[in-house]
């Protein structure tokens, strides 16, 4: 799967991201508000997540976020004094999650304070507390489908053709809502979504960039010029990943250089190879649904991207079949609950349908009605949204 | 769905409808005055032309863009695939640069339109007497091409004589196409996303919401409203003059509040000068814009930027006056410059009935600078506006070097403006000691120099030149601004506020710009007695006596 879209809602925030084949880098961020001209990775955040707090604004709207419960005290169901409806407290109330299952059974949430502060926010709002829950979760989701149009369709790219990858503590249990808004059809939630950035710190490649202005129009821009031009760049990215510790055959060069029609003042960046200019006019097909083969193009920067290979542990897979008493329970739904099944239990091949949740120790996956998961062979869940 | 809900996912929706479509402008356009300033603006309108979603993009196009969806309709009839061009400021434009592109947007083969999307984009020059189309003109016909609600695109095709005549009238037609163009492509964003919404929601749907976002904006200002207390609040300031010798020129307003309960508020600028020869004059759009951006300011983030705002507000302005220009006035500064002093002064009225919640006087003025040269395949020609200091704010300082109030343009970064016109910055840097001294002071200028590479025409239009940026609540008052002409001997020659010079290769143009007023009584003052001497220190170029202090505690 190439074609994703990153979905990491935690408690206060909510990062996404659009990897095509590789993952797209922006070479303007901002830290603590200041534009810093350096190329990252490509990733939208929205001040919303489980514990943004919902309220009526002084107009009538139900408003979600920026303000967040934090963790302490949290959502009014942690128990550690909070009163405010919180985006989990309409989870929990909605049974998106299940109070006596969160991190892996080893709190308990108190689900009367949740329903008492959903009740609050339902009083103003002159709603019914469920219609209040629902709210809630429809207005954060709206909030996300936002953040995921702004990395796809105002780039040239259509959701619907992508899948939604969710993690964070809360990004499972509105990825199913969240992709069903945006048209996408497939959501894989990975195993241990609560952890997975962490993970990924361990798995990850050590990248280093370096890059240099350099004009060059008509010959000049020929891809074997160009490299030659980038030489020096080169040996500067290997010099600092061997100053790592890697090898050299633990090291791999990209060549890349920022492209434009002569006249332009933005650029897309492209491989620098033979194929150079026949994929800068894709890229501007594809971005602004028009290219111009005709017309001049010049180079305006150089980059070299240094990766120096890191040995990445095994995953385990996961076995096709397990003893029965080690599949755990599953808890038979009581009337207006959802089946619960436990992650941990489940084996390669399983078929769920919702609705249902998938409790674990890191997060909660909700399927709702029309949903049906698949469970892959590293324990992931590959979840058909339906409709 | 219930309202509170739907209140809440249709504002997301419909301002995401017009970021998306200044996305699309942005990302397309081809002048730098529209992809590296983003001088735009994208709106959707209801199909009664009033306002729905604004983008955060330019204030001054706030309450006007509506005048040119209401002039489009009162003079054309409209079909599906129509694209409506003006730009005319008596007839739903602000000034001629301005080129709105107005497109009705028909749902589910309803007879009149259910919306509109809009466009405006500050275009580089839409001709006139000088490059750049910011001279200082004696009337309207002057000042460039007059273009009142036109169709240049029927049922979906390009009107390509309309086009013709349009471009034969400028002076870079390529780049004003491709500007064109890109609006074309935003219009087409905007309305397809509506139809997505049509057809997901249902044009009912849609139009109740409508409603309820309008009425949720005006509950919220309405609010705000109470809060003013009777009687009437007055400020006066003034433009320095209108480039043609006349000054200064007083602007003023009266803020009060009537009706049942006293619901409503009057913004009144009876007492402000009757129009000037320059082209300082704003047209009545403009003078709106003002006084809902200042009201905009005073609500919270998350209040829809729709028409719900000026539901509350009754404007009085004098006709054929600077604050309600009649033809054939000029007005290309107006909306600049103007408009800058309008909200100086309604938020100088707003700060003596709502005390400490409005910011002393910013730079007051846009710095407009255009230039143009050269001739056939080598014309450019070039627009701009430089930064200047925020004006100091209660418990806060105000930001050094930025577009305030009426624009919300970037720079063009040096490598762009020298990569694609004969000029070489020299300086760009903050003009410390500029801001007001205050317990927040005001955020310093920017000084901006320039050297001429070819020969060519430039036009300088700015403000706060004789007048200073005026301190609130005991503040001192922010610097004034200086233009300056420096000779190829390196001798400085000082420039007028409004001036159009032909500059030779070697010559330079150095523009410092205004810094904000200060915010309340600056501590050193108060707190052991001794005024510092303020003066001295920025003579000196010495870091602010405030910012010294703290350093030598520490």
């Amino acid at each position: 799967m190439t074609k994703l879209i990153t979905f990491d809602m935690g408690g206060t925030s909510t990062d996404v991201a659009l990897v095509d084949g590789h993952s797209s880098l922006a070479s303007v961020t901002r830290i603590s508000g200041w534009p810093v001209k350096m190329p990252v990775l490509d990733i939208h955040t929205v001040g919303a997540g489980g514990g943004s707090l919902a309220r009526l604004d002084a107009g009538g709207a139900l408003v979600v976020g920026p303000e967040s419960a934090g963790a302490v005290p949290g959502p009014a169901c942690y128990g550690r004094g909070g009163s405010i409806a919180a985006v989990t407290d309409a989870d929990l109330v909605l049974g998106r999650i299940v109070a006596d299952r969160f991190l892996g059974g080893r709190m308990t949430l108190d689900g009367d304070a949740a329903f008492a502060a959903i009740v609050r926010l339902a009083r103003a709002a002159r709603l019914t507390p469920r219609a209040a829950a629902e709210g809630v979760a429809r207005v954060v989701e709206a909030s996300m489908a936002r953040a995921v149009r702004r990395v796809s369709v105002e780039r040239g790219h259509d959701p619907a053709g992508f899948a939604l990858l969710a993690f964070g503590g809360a990004g499972p249990v509105h990825a199913v809502p969240l992709a069903r808004e945006l048209g996408i059809r497939t959501v894989i939630v990975p195993p241990h979504p609560g952890i997975f950035s962490a993970l990924g710190m361990a798995y990850a490649d050590v990248l280093v960039d370096a890059s240099r202005t350099h004009f060059a129009v008509g010959r000049a821009a020929s891809p074997a010029r160009l490299a030659r031009a980038a030489r020096p760049l080169v040996s500067q990215v290997r010099g600092e990943l061997r100053a790592r510790g890697f090898e050299a055959r633990a090291i791999a060069v990209e060549l890349r250089a920022d492209v434009r029609y002569v006249g332009q003042s933005h650029e897309i960046e492209v491989a620098l190879g033979e194929g150079l200019v026949a994929a800068f006019h894709a890229a501007h097909a594809s971005l602004h649904g028009h290219a111009h083969p005709e017309r001049p193009i010049e180079v305006v920067t150089l980059r070299v991207r240094g990766r120096g290979h890191v040995e990445r542990p095994a995953w385990p897979e996961l076995p096709r079949s397990r003893p029965r008493r080690a599949r755990g329970v599953r808890t038979r739904p009581a009337r207006g609950h959802l089946a619960v099944h436990e992650r941990a239990a489940l084996v390669r091949g399983e078929r769920l349908a919702g609705p249902a949740i998938v409790a674990e120790e890191t997060a909660t996956t909700f399927l709702p009605a029309g949903a049906r998961a698949t469970v892959g062979r590293l324990g992931e869940l590959v979840i058909e949204v339906g409709s | 769905m219930s309202d509170p809900v739907r209140l809440q996912l249709m504002k997301d929706l419909f301002g995401s409808v017009a970021e998306e479509m200044g996305t699309t402008l942005e990302r397309t356009g081809l002048s730098p005055n529209i992809k590296e300033r983003r001088d735009f603006s994208c709106a959707v309108f209801d199909g009664a032309a009033r306002l729905i979603a604004q983008a955060a993009h330019i204030p001054v196009h706030l309450g006007s863009m509506a005048s040119a969806v209401e002039s489009a309709v009162a003079q054309l009839s409209l079909a599906p695939g129509d694209e409506v061009l003006v730009n005319d400021p008596f007839a739903g434009g602000t000034h001629l640069p301005d080129l709105t592109l107005v497109t009705p947007v028909f749902l589910d083969g309803a007879r009149a339109p259910r919306f509109f999307v809009a466009s405006r984009a500050h275009h580089a020059d839409v001709g006139g007497m000088s490059p750049g189309s910011m001279p200082l003109a004696r009337s309207i016909y002057q000042e460039g091409l007059r273009i009142p609600p036109v169709r240049i695109a029927r049922v979906g095709a390009l009107d390509r004589e309309v086009l013709g005549l349009v471009l034969a009238n400028m002076r870079v037609p390529e780049e004003r196409l491709g500007d064109l163009a890109a609006q074309r492509g935003a219009n087409a964003v905007g309305a397809n996303r509506l139809g997505a919404l049509a057809a997901r929601f249902g044009a009912r749907a849609l139009a109740t919401a409508t409603d309820e976002l309008l009425d949720y904006s005006e509950r919220l200002v309405r609010a705000l409203v109470r809060e003013i207390p009777p009687g009437r609040h007055r400020f006066a300031d003034a433009l320095d003059d209108d480039g043609l010798g006349h000054g200064p020129i007083p602007i003023a307003v009266e803020v009060r509040r009537e009706g049942r309960r006293g619901a409503d508020v009057v913004f009144d600028f009876t007492g402000s000068s009757p129009q000037v020869e320059g082209p300082v004059n704003a047209v009545r759009a403009v003078t709106l814009s003002a006084v809902f951006y200042a009201l905009r300011t005073l609500l919270s983030l998350d209040v829809p930027t729709n028409a719900g705002i000026l539901r509350p507000v009754r404007l009085i302005t004098p006709p054929a006056s600077v604050v309600d220009a009649a033809p054939p006035a000029a007005v290309s500064a107006g909306n600049v410059e103007t408009s800058q002093r309008l909200v100086d002064v309604v938020l100088g009225a707003l700060a003596r009935a709502l005390p400490g919640r409005v910011p002393a006087a910013s730079a007051g003025t846009m710095n407009n600078l255009a230039v143009g040269g050269g001739t056939g395949i080598a014309a450019f020609a070039y627009y701009e506006t430089i930064a200047g200091g925020m004006g100091g704010r209660p418990g806060l300082d105000g930001l050094s070097a930025v577009q305030t109030h009426m624009t919300n343009t970037r720079n063009t970064p040096i490598e762009a403006l020298e990569h694609a016109y004969p000029l070489r910055i020299t300086r760009y840097q903050v003009r410390r000691g500029s801001g007001g001294a205050g317990a927040a002071r005001g955020g310093d200028g920017v000084i901006r120099e320039m050297e001429v590479l070819a020969p060519l025409t430039a036009t300088v239009v700015s403000e706060r030149r004789a007048s200073a940026p005026y301190g609130l609540a005991g503040g001192a008052p922010g610097a004034r601004g200086r233009n300056v002409r420096i000779d190829v001997a390196g001798a400085e020659h000082e420039l007028p506020a409004k001036v159009t010079l032909a500059l030779e290769a070697g010559e330079r143009l150095r523009i410092e710009t205004p810094g904000g007023g200060g915010y309340g009584v600056e501590r050193a003052a108060t707190g052991d007695g001794t005024p510092v001497a303020t003066t001295a220190f920025v003579a000196r170029g010495a870091p602010s006596p405030r910012a010294k202090r703290v350093r030598s505690r520490s």
